[in-house]
């Protein structure tokens, strides 16, 4: 099972998949006569340019297997359609801002079928959920993917009815929380109770209609406060319900779903996927300052959302898979220092790389020519590149070379094409 | 080197003299607001200007060619070989950029033609008969163009004292002028802080803008029909201008 996962070696021959070889021929002779005379123009007032319409391509770029659980390595570089419903309920956080009102220009959203999702989905078909739950590791260049990578490994498991619990982004926590408060429950740590209760209505508007068709019940009572208690073999529900009403508990309760469901997956009852994205900021310094000193902060390890997620990534339960991803965006690191890597151990550091060790890591690489041809050919289907040099083979090159092509660098480079 | 750059710089100084005295003459006479000062340059008059587009660098050089004999202006910063290099955008950035701060001024217009192909390719998608498809139109170099060419003023007011009273006199513009305060009333309609939502981007209000512009609308459409009023109600001092 563990000979799929390898490094991903670039395929350096490709087939060229663009339009037809004598509409790129036009469009390149009309490029090179064209040549601008700045003194002409600026005198005689610059006038509309006139761009000859474009024929239509014919590439290949798009499956019509929208459903991720069927994917397979044959569909690799290709566009497969999110439903709209999908993209509501699994990813409607998590992915790079950017792409949000790209989907809204195209009338749909596409996500492209990548050979390390792949690679995760062949292990989790394989993979014996008889044995403690597997970590599987994203990493890879700021801009590679691996967000878009988790949302489709989201998408796979969501449709085959795993519950999911996702963290769009770790670091927030530790960031931008606004509402921290002394734990209650334990001494010397810090509860975001807002965070939480947050964590907890994502939870359920992810696994809305799963988690009420599956009836799951308490394993034993959570005692609150004197009159506020939670009875063994409660609904699963309405105990996050409880935590969604009573904010103040918000992070107790969140400790405690946690359990319930570590327990129900462990017994057989449904599959649990832990989806956190930028990881490595679990074990990072927060931006809070500490009561007796301003120049001394709180350590992530102190937040009581960091504990119970790590509970999470324990593997100590079975029935269920985590999958990661560590970002160069996550840490607080020197970024300038040219020692900096995107490398797991380097992100996460001693005390992180131990606690998650053993872990599958999975790189997400740039693009292969097969891929990054296959996105601007998606570019030019949607009407996205409208410069006639960017419908040429030349204009590709170009394009490939100033962005040596990493998904997110080629998608800034087209905005201008 | 040396001697030629202190050749070029007295052809200079002397053009600015000339320059200066021509200027004085025509002050007299009537104040000209057009009157741009020289700036000393580094290089001769003899040099040439640089060749950096690669169409023109694949052409062949003709025997009897000047760029064979005489020497060559360096290319500035922003004259790359890129397809999508164009002169309206690079004046746009130039005029955009505050406090050297060109980097951002870059920025700013990528996303605001991020922004417009945006805007138009939603309307597009959603349109469903091909009739009214083929009336949007995607390329936003070309709606830049248009609302550019839209923005141009072609009169505007020049201040002129007669028997102590200060007069608004209605003169034509050159087209550097109208060039340049079509951008500028583009950007400050779309940067000012008139803006109702201050929240937005500047890029979102500047591909808005210029999507209006195209199709002879928004703020600086208006500037520049106040500024056209007001020279139509001033039109009795025109004969000022002499």
């Amino acid at each position: 099972m563990f000979s799929i996962v390898r490094p991903v070696l670039r395929r350096s021959a490709c087939a060229c998949r663009l339009i037809t070889s004598s509409s790129s021929n036009n469009s390149s002779t009309e490029q090179g006569s064209g040549t601008i005379n700045f003194n002409e123009l600026f005198q005689k007032g610059i006038e509309n340019p006139i761009r000859n319409p474009v024929k239509k391509g014919l590439a290949v770029c798009r499956t019509n297997q929208t459903d991720p659980s069927q994917h397979t390595i044959r569909h690799e570089g290709l566009y497969y359609r999110v439903a709209p419903e999908a993209i509501q309920r699994w990813m409607k956080e998590g992915l790079h801002p950017d792409i949000y009102p790209l989907f809204r220009a195209f009338n749909e959203s596409c996500l492209m079928v990548r050979r390390p999702a792949i690679e995760i989905m062949e292990c989790m078909r394989a993979a014996d959920y008889s044995l403690p739950a597997i970590r599987y590791m994203l990493y890879g260049r700021a801009g590679s993917g691996k967000s878009s990578t988790l949302a489709h490994l989201m998408h796979f498991c969501g449709s085959q009815d795993w519950v999911i619990t996702h963290v769009p982004w770790a670091p927030v926590l530790h960031r931008y929380s606004k509402e921290r408060v002394p734990s209650t429950f334990k001494e010397g740590r810090i509860d975001q109770p807002a965070d939480a209760a947050k964590w907890l209505s994502r939870l359920m508007t992810t696994n809305d209609p799963l988690l009420k068709t599956l009836n799951l019940k308490t394993h034993r009572k959570y005692i609150w406060s004197r009159r506020e208690v939670t009875e063994e073999g409660d609904a699963l529900t309405e105990l996050i319900d409880f935590g969604l009403q009573r904010v103040k508990y918000a992070p107790d309760v969140m400790g405690a779903v946690i359990r319930e469901l570590k327990l129900h997956a462990s017994s057989g009852n449904v599959k649990v996927l832990v989806a956190i994205d930028g990881v490595n900021g679990m074990w990072e310094q927060t931006r809070y300052i500490r009561e007796e000193s301003r120049h001394k902060f709180f350590h992530a390890q102190e937040l009581t959302i960091v504990q119970h997620l790590m509970e999470f990534l324990k593997n100590d339960w079975t029935g269920g898979a985590s999958v990661c991803t560590v970002d160069e965006g996550a840490t607080i690191k020197e970024m300038n220092d040219p020692l900096t890597s995107y490398m797991p151990r380097f992100l996460l550091g001693q005390k992180g790389f131990d606690f998650l060790d053993p872990f599958i890591p999975v790189h997400v690489p740039d693009y292969s020519d097969k891929e990054a041809n296959s996105c601007l050919d998606y570019y030019t289907d949607r009407k996205w590149i409208q410069h006639p040099a960017g419908l040429t083979e030349a204009g590709r090159t170009e394009m490939f070379f100033l962005s040596c092509k990493n998904p997110l660098e080629l998608y800034k480079v087209s905005r201008r094409w | 080197m040396a001697a030629s750059m202190t050749k070029g710089v007295l052809n200079c100084c002397r053009i600015i003299c000339q320059n200066s005295k021509s200027s004085a003459s025509i002050y007299k006479a009537s104040s000209p607001i057009w009157q741009v000062p020289l700036r000393n340059s580094s290089y001769s008059s003899t040099y040439l200007e640089p060749t950096y587009r690669k169409a023109d660098l694949d052409q062949p050089l003709d025997a009897s060619d000047d760029r064979r004999f005489l020497p060559i202006k360096a290319a500035k910063n922003d004259e790359v070989s890129t397809s999508t290099l164009d002169p309206l955008l690079n004046k746009f950035i130039r005029q955009m950029m505050r406090k050297g701060n060109k980097q951002i001024s870059r920025l700013v217009m990528d996303r605001t033609i991020e922004r417009i192909k945006q805007f138009q390719l939603e309307k597009y998608h959603k349109e469903t008969s091909e009739e009214k498809r083929d009336l949007i139109n995607l390329e936003p170099i070309s709606i830049i163009y248009q609302a550019v060419e839209n923005c141009k003023p072609l009169l505007t007011i020049q201040h002129a004292r007669r028997g102590g009273v200060m007069y608004m006199v209605p003169i034509p513009v050159k087209p550097s002028y109208a060039l340049y305060k079509s951008i500028d009333w583009i950007i400050e309609a779309s940067t000012g802080k008139h803006r109702t939502n201050t929240d937005n981007r500047v890029w979102d209000d500047m591909a808005r803008e210029f999507i209006a512009a195209a199709k002879n609308d928004g703020g600086a459409i208006r500037k520049k029909q106040e500024l056209h009023r007001l020279c139509e109600a001033n039109r009795a001092y025109a004969h000022y201008r002499w």
